[in-house]
Parts: C-alpha cells; sequence; structure tokens
C-alpha cells in the first residue's frame, strides 16, 4: 500500500496493488456524503486487435465490440445490474472511451452493498444468443441518435480526415452493420482477454471506509494471472491521412473541428505534453488571446470556440473546434496567427496567466466526487498519477511553451466541416 | 444538510441568502432575476446577460476581461436566461477558487463580488445606452444561439413540444427568443430591458461554498439602494389546463432517427403521489419504460418520463427509428396503464424511495445543486432540506400512486421525423 501525497494542495490518497492483479485507488473525502466507484479496464474501441499468450494468433474483432460488451456486462443469468441497484438506490452507469470501460455506481447510502454489487456483475460475464441479438436494437438507437448529432459527426470525421489506420478514427459505438458481426463468442473471448485484473483499476472516492473496503475487495476479487496481454496498434503515418473532410446535416451554421496531428507519446511524457499543448493553444487561440478576439470581433467565430489537446493510448493530436459561416478562413487565419506568434514571440506575461488558470481549473477539480474518481481512473490507465498534472503545471516554463510551438507541425492538420443541409 | 438558508430581503424585491459548506473549494454566488415569459420581451432579455458579463467599465474590453479571470485561477462570470414554469429567469454568477488557495493570497470572494457588481451596474456604454459595437456582437451570439438549438436534437424536439403542451401560455415561450425579434434590438432596446431587469424584475441572490458570505450582502444592500428600484413586478405561475382531446403535431426536418415527446398533464395536488409515479413510471433504469420499452422491446436507447411540477406536466421522450412511432407511443401508454392497473410491487415503490433518497441526500456535495436546490423551494414557496422534503415522499400508498396515475391525461403528442421520401 502506497500513500500519495501532495504538499501543495494538502490532499492525499492511497494506491494498492491487489493481490487478484488489480490496482485499487482510493481517496477518502471528508465531509462529503457521496462516494463515487469506478470499476475500469484498459480497454476501449482502439483495442481490436490483440492477443494472449493463450492464443495461437492475433484476432481482429467488429468495431464498436467494447462498447457492445459493456451494455451486456449489466446482465446476467438471473437478473441485470440495475435490478440489484434499484435496491440501494445507487445511481449507476457505465462507459466505453476510446482506450477505457468503465463501470461506476454513485451513492449517499448502502456502499458496501453497492460495491460487492459492482465487484460482483463485472466479473461475471454472461451472455447469450438471444440477449446479445436484443442489444442490436438499442445499441443501434443509440448509434441513430449520434448520427444526427452534428457535433458528434464533426469531430469523428476529423478523426477520420487525421488518421488512416488507427482505431481512433472509428465510432466507439461502432456501426449498424458492425454491430450485426457480434456474437456472444466474441464478447467471451473478449472480455477473458481485456478483463483480466491485471488490466484492471477500481477508483473510489468520497465517503467510505478504508478498511471495509479493503475486506470487500479481499473476498470478491478473484485473482487473476497475468496472460500477456498484446494489442497491435497500427503503424501510422505521421502526417495527416486527408487534408479535408465535409458532411451535410441538420444545422444552422457550419461546424468545424481542425485537427493538427502529433506522434503518439506514452505516460508521463504524454501527460506534459498534453499541458504544454493545452497552455500553448489556449495562450495562442483561446478566449484571452488577440487572434480569438480578433476573430470574434469580425464575427468569423463566436462564443463556440474550443482548442485542446485530445490524447490517448497510441494517439495524439491538438484539436480546435467551433461554429463559423467560413470555416476555410478560420483554418486560414489560424496557421497565419501561428506563423506570426512564431516569428514575433509569445507574450510572458499573458503564458503566466494562462499557468494560472490551468492551475485553478485542475485544483478545483478535487471539489468534485466524481471528478477526483473519474481523474484517478484514466491518470492510472495512462500510466500517470493524479496529482502528476498539477505538478507540471507548476513547473512548466516560458522556455518549454516557446519550443513546443517552434516544434509544431502548423500545416500537418486536417479540416472536418459539417455544413447545413439542403 | 441541516444548515437552511438565512434568507432575508435586503433593498425592494431583493433577498439574500447564504450557505457556507467548509468541505468546499469553491465559491458560487448567484443573481437570479425573473419576469413573466413573453414574446414581446423574452428576446431582448436573451441579450441583457450577453452584454453584461463579458466586460464592465472598469475591465472594458472582452480580452481584459478574460485575462482578469484567468489570473485569478480560472475564475469565471456567466450569465444566462432560461425558462422555470411561466417564467424567464436572468441569471448571473461568479464562480470561483477559496482564498485559500490563492496562489498570492488574493481576496478572492471580495474581489469577485466587486467584478460581479460592477458588470450588473457599471456595464461600458456610450451615450448613456450600450454600445454599438458589443451590441451589434451579442445580437449575432444571440442569433447564433437560436439557430444552433437545432444542432441538439433530443432538447430541440421537447423544446418544440412545449410549444403544442402549453399553447396559449407564458410556459410555451422559447426562452431563448426569435431571430425576428433579436435582428430589432437596438442599443437603446437591450439598454432598456437591462435598466427594466435591474430596477423592476424580482432579485434572490444566493450564495453557496466554503467563505464566509456576510460582506457581500452588505455590498449588494448598498448596490440595490443606490439603484434605485422601483414598481417591483409580480409574477405568477399557473398549471396547464388539460386539453379536451389529444392534441397530436408532427414536423419534419433532415433527420435519421425521429424523436417522439408525449405530453401528459394532472391536475391531481397530491405531489408525493407523482413523484412516486414519475419514478416508478420512467425515473430510473428500473423504471417501466426502461424496462420494457428499451430492454424487453429494444425500440430505443432511451425513454424516460420527467416532472415539470408546478404546471402539472408529465413528459416522455424517446428517439426511435420512424417506423416503431406509433408502436413506441403504445407501449409508453400501455405502461401507465399498467400502473394504472396496479400492475407494480411494494418492491417497485421501495426502489423509487431508494432513487429519491440517494439524490436527495446527494444534494450537499456540490455548491451548484444547493444553490439550485434552494432556488426551487423559493420559487414554490417551500423552503426546506433536502431532508425535511424527503419525509414527504417516504410511505405513499400504492393506492395514491394509482390515483395519480389515473389523473395523468394524455395533452399533447409531438413528433419530430425526417423528411417525406
Amino acid at each position: 500500500m502506497e500513500k500519495i501525497t501532495n504538499a501543495r494542495i494538502k490532499e492525499e490518497y492511497l494506491r494498492i496493488k491487489h493481490k487478484s492483479g488489480a490496482t485499487i485507488l482510493l481517496y477518502p473525502m471528508k465531509g462529503y456524503s457521496t462516494a463515487y466507484a469506478l470499476f475500469g479496464t484498459k480497454y476501449g474501441s482502439v483495442d481490436t486487435t490483440f492477443k494472449t499468450d493463450e492464443d495461437p494468433d492475433f484476432v481482429t474483432v467488429p468495431e464498436g465490440i467494447a462498447h457492445y460488451l459493456e451494455h451486456k456486462l449489466f446482465e446476467n443469468d438471473e437478473c441485470d445490474a440495475f435490478d440489484l441497484y434499484a435496491k440501494t438506490g445507487a445511481n449507476a452507469n457505465a462507459y466505453t472511451s476510446f482506450d477505457k470501460t468503465a463501470y461506476l455506481f454513485s451513492c449517499s447510502q448502502k456502499f458496501e452493498e453497492n460495491l460487492r454489487i459492482l465487484l460482483g456483475f463485472v466479473q461475471e460475464p454472461y451472455f447469450t444468443d438471444a440477449t446479445v441479438a436484443k442489444e442490436q436494437g438499442i445499441i443501434g438507437q443509440e448509434i441513430r441518435m449520434y448520427e444526427d448529432d452534428p457535433g458528434w459527426r464533426v469531430f469523428f470525421n476529423c478523426l477520420q480526415a487525421m488518421y488512416e489506420k488507427n482505431p481512433v478514427r472509428i465510432d466507439i459505438a461502432g456501426t449498424i452493420e458492425s454491430i450485426a458481426k457480434i456474437d456472444k463468442d466474441l464478447l467471451y473471448r473478449c472480455y477473458n482477454t481485456f478483463y483480466n485484473l491485471n488490466n484492471m483499476v477500481i477508483a473510489i472516492a468520497g465517503n467510505f471506509d478504508v478498511d471495509k473496503t479493503l475486506e470487500i475487495c479481499d473476498e470478491l476479487l478473484k485473482p487473476s494471472k497475468d496472460h500477456g496481454l498484446q494489442v497491435i496498434v497500427p503503424e501510422e503515418p505521421v502526417t495527416v491521412h486527408e487534408k479535408r473532410n465535409v458532411q451535410k446535416l441538420s444545422c444552422a451554421i457550419p461546424l468545424f473541428n481542425i485537427g493538427w496531428k502529433f506522434p503518439p507519446y506514452e505516460g508521463k511524457e504524454q501527460h506534459k505534453n498534453y499541458i504544454i499543448y493545452n497552455i500553448l493553444m489556449e495562450l495562442c487561440l483561446g478566449k484571452t488571446s488577440d487572434f480569438y478576439n480578433r476573430m470574434y470581433e469580425s464575427g468569423l467565430l463566436n462564443d463556440a470556440f474550443n482548442v485542446g489537446v485530445f490524447c490517448g493510448r497510441g494517439f495524439f493530436s491538438v484539436i480546435a473546434d467551433g461554429e463559423s459561416t467560413d470555416p476555410d478562413k478560420v483554418l486560414a487565419e489560424i496557421e497565419k496567427e501561428l506563423h506570426r506568434l512564431r516569428e514575433e514571440g509569445l507574450d510572458e506575461e499573458e503564458f503566466i496567466t494562462i499557468r494560472n488558470k490551468t492551475y485553478g481549473e485542475l485544483a478545483a477539480g478535487f471539489n468534485n466526487v466524481e471528478s477526483v474518481a473519474n481523474a484517478m481512473l484514466s491518470n492510472e490507465i495512462n500510466g500517470v498519477g493524479i496529482y502528476d498534472g498539477i505538478e507540471i503545471t507548476a513547473n512548466t516554463t516560458f522556455a518549454d511553451i516557446k519550443s513546443a510551438l517552434d516544434s509544431l507541425d502548423i500545416e500537418n492538420n486536417s479540416i472536418s466541416i459539417i455544413e447545413p443541409a439542403d | 444538510m441541516s444548515n437552511i438558508i438565512n434568507r432575508r430581503k435586503i433593498a425592494d424585491g431583493v433577498y439574500f441568502s447564504s450557505i457556507t459548506d467548509k468541505r468546499y473549494k469553491k465559491n458560487l454566488i448567484s443573481v437570479a432575476f425573473s419576469t413573466q415569459l413573453s414574446e414581446e420581451t423574452a428576446t431582448e432579455n436573451v441579450i441583457v446577460p450577453l452584454l453584461l458579463t463579458k466586460c464592465n467599465s472598469k475591465l472594458p474590453s472582452y480580452k481584459a476581461f478574460n485575462n482578469k479571470m484567468s489570473r485569478l485561477y480560472a475564475s469565471g462570470i456567466g450569465g444566462t436566461t432560461g425558462r422555470q414554469y411561466d417564467l424567464q429567469t436572468i441569471s448571473f454568477g461568479a464562480y470561483y477558487l477559496d482564498d485559500i488557495y490563492a496562489l498570492a493570497g488574493e481576496k478572492m470572494t471580495e474581489i469577485m463580488t466587486d467584478i460581479l457588481i460592477d458588470c450588473l451596474t457599471s456595464p461600458v456604454t456610450e451615450n448613456g445606452v450600450f454600445t454599438a459595437k458589443f451590441t451589434e456582437l451579442e445580437k449575432k451570439t444571440a442569433i447564433d444561439n437560436i439557430e444552433t438549438a437545432i444542432n441538439d436534437k433530443r432538447s430541440y424536439a421537447i423544446e418544440r413540444a412545449m410549444k403544442t403542451i402549453c399553447k396559449g401560455e407564458p410556459a410555451s415561450v422559447c426562452s431563448y427568443g426569435t431571430i425576428e425579434k433579436a435582428q430589432q434590438i437596438t442599443p437603446e432596446s437591450a439598454y432598456k430591458a437591462y435598466r427594466r431587469m435591474l430596477e423592476t424584475m424580482p432579485c434572490e441572490i444566493i450564495c453557496t461554498g466554503c467563505s464566509d458570505f456576510d460582506g457581500v450582502a452588505e455590498k449588494f444592500a448598498a448596490t440595490f439602494e443606490k439603484i434605485g428600484r422601483h414598481d417591483i413586478e409580480t409574477t405568477s405561475i399557473n398549471i396547464s389546463p388539460i386539453k379536451e382531446k389529444t392534441e397530436e403535431v408532427t414536423e419534419r426536418l433532415t433527420v435519421n432517427q425521429s424523436k417522439l415527446v408525449l405530453g401528459f398533464k394532472s391536475h391531481s395536488d397530491d405531489d408525493a403521489a407523482l413523484v412516486l409515479l414519475q419514478k416508478i413510471f420512467g425515473g430510473t433504469t428500473s423504471s417501466k419504460l426502461f424496462q420494457n420499452v428499451r430492454e424487453k422491446m429494444s425500440l430505443c436507447y432511451y425513454c424516460s418520463a420527467a416532472r415539470n411540477d408546478l404546471k402539472g406536466i408529465m413528459l416522455v421522450n424517446s428517439g426511435v427509428e420512424n417506423e416503431n412511432i406509433e408502436k413506441t407511443k403504445n407501449a409508453v401508454i400501455d405502461q401507465l396503464e399498467e400502473i394504472k392497473n396496479g400492475n407494480f410491487t411494494d418492491e417497485d415503490i421501495n426502489f423509487a424511495e431508494m432513487a429519491i433518497k440517494n439524490d436527495f441526500k446527494s444534494v450537499a456535495d456540490s455548491a451548484g445543486n444547493v444553490s439550485n436546490w434552494y432556488f426551487d423551494c423559493i420559487r414554490k414557496n417551500d423552503i426546506v432540506t433536502p431532508e425535511e422534503k424527503l419525509e414527504r415522499y417516504l410511505g405513499v400508498s400504492k393506492e395514491r400512486i394509482i390515483a395519480a396515475a389515473e389523473s395523468m391525461v394524455l395533452d399533447s403528442v409531438y413528433v419530430l421525423t425526417g423528411n417525406e421520401n
């Protein structure tokens, strides 16, 4: 058991490498009524080709299967996990992202009972042909819902433009066609591969008792043998795949995403670049920048403009998203501005302002049970600790930011546009 | 949470309340004005918070203002308009980290209160009205916001459905306004709307966080005294009349998935039974709608029920294939019939109670939730803690829930679907 502390914000939590193989992160928060618990696996939509020591060959599975598995894991042979949670009143849910899947509950009562439910159903898969078939309709409607969402489409179209082979370009839920290929055997194969406790993390924050929690973990976590999981991330060119992608949908003002593609980073290196490029892009293009205010006043950009890093296992990019009557002009103006700043130099005082803002946002995250638990899980899965962000931010120098701008490949970008349907 | 707010009058039609709780790291000062929703004034009210929360006479450009907020550790001043029953609320908020986390020892509550008051009372003006430049910029923002409402098809369908469900009532008015009205806004008309808000609309101020807010009350009291409040508007919220015959409306748009909104109404005054009914019918993952319409029939990804309590409305909404609209509508009606026929168990009631307990006990963990809780209490003229309210919802009999279901009438059905052919 390792106690991890941070002197800057005077907080601490526990990290335990459990004998079952799982990593357990416990963050008790005094004075709170609720507890928020996540049971997550390092398995997301990008993990489509894999094998373990027990498999002779690599297998490539249909797109959207990690998300499909998340839906189906809620059911066992007698009832579903929602029925069990109904007895405790907990709010339960799950989500699948590009590089992880997590099952969660939040509660203000019966924490230990809820934890038993969570640890129980995630370790007990039960798939039949009938229950797998039933889910096609539900997930099919989830996919259809996102097809009509211009904000979602513009983002995925941008990823498809930037990436040629990396599965990050695929919609997390897959397509109506790809999910039709999913059956119970494939689900079991994915489950047995990725839901090995050596690949899993339990993160709990808020109002709970540490000793009782560990007792329940000792009792319910089934020891797993590390089975040498290997996932293939396809070799991806450094340059963007396509420069431009346009789709028409019901919307009034064109939406755009502009993505700059970087080579991927890992662990602390990824986290450091995540913070540095967030600060850099905020400094160059964010709401306090000359650029944004000039664009806003000219009417080319409105309130809905954001820029930030999008990264995970095997991918790293910077994405600017917004609405504009002329997205191509926005891109041209952004490129011009980045070149100008590179030649004329950045403002050090403004850098300190943005660094303070980043620090404030990170510190405020420790105000909230849900954000602490989620941050513990995603940081662990990315190989860093929850306080690393605050420390990296505090230690980021103006020289780091200048050097990041110098190494940015300004023209290595793709633009995705959603235009109003006729 | 036992700390009931200490609500007191600090000026004509202005009330101040605060809750200090050391568990929070952030503070939130919320100021909400309210007025009766009307087609005439809704749009010009929308531009007021846009003009007031991006700069003020001491921080006279957007850049200077944003810079100041960033330097104060990602603090923010925000403003928005929204619909609450038959009212339009114009809300302003200042949120910020507490003093103890400020790297340079800034007195955050004092600084942020001053900035918020400057925004409310000292905007950037020329010739006694808003500047032409900022008015034009924010007119565009208001129009963009109206136009982009269509991007979120689920909330767009509900907004459109309210036009039919509350036909002829203030609640049918879209709280973000219309493009036609937005185009007519001038610096003079926007300034007039702003002064009307400041001088005559009822106002509630609620502070939540770990700070001591006594100094804040004094500052606001002095501010409102100088404004010269007069002819304070009286507002009212009325229960929505039930149509004699269910009204069905279909609208078309380029969409893949159809949206279905069912507006049920009840004039029952058994609030506790209606709360339990909503949970059992469509408020949780163990509800009739989730378990049957989604899980058993696989018709949709979401199908849930929500109450608009003071209007006597229960809205059910779902996203379905075009050919399943009628089937889904009938399935929803069937599930309500099941409850009317008593086809639910004591366990279902117990599950609903547990879900309500869990929700209410969680309120205190977020300064924002606490603030919203008491705004709603004040609107209902019923200031109670979540624990006190919870007591009312426990032990409701099955008969009362059946009676609540029987009081529900299907008033309107709204469908948003794809273009023909």
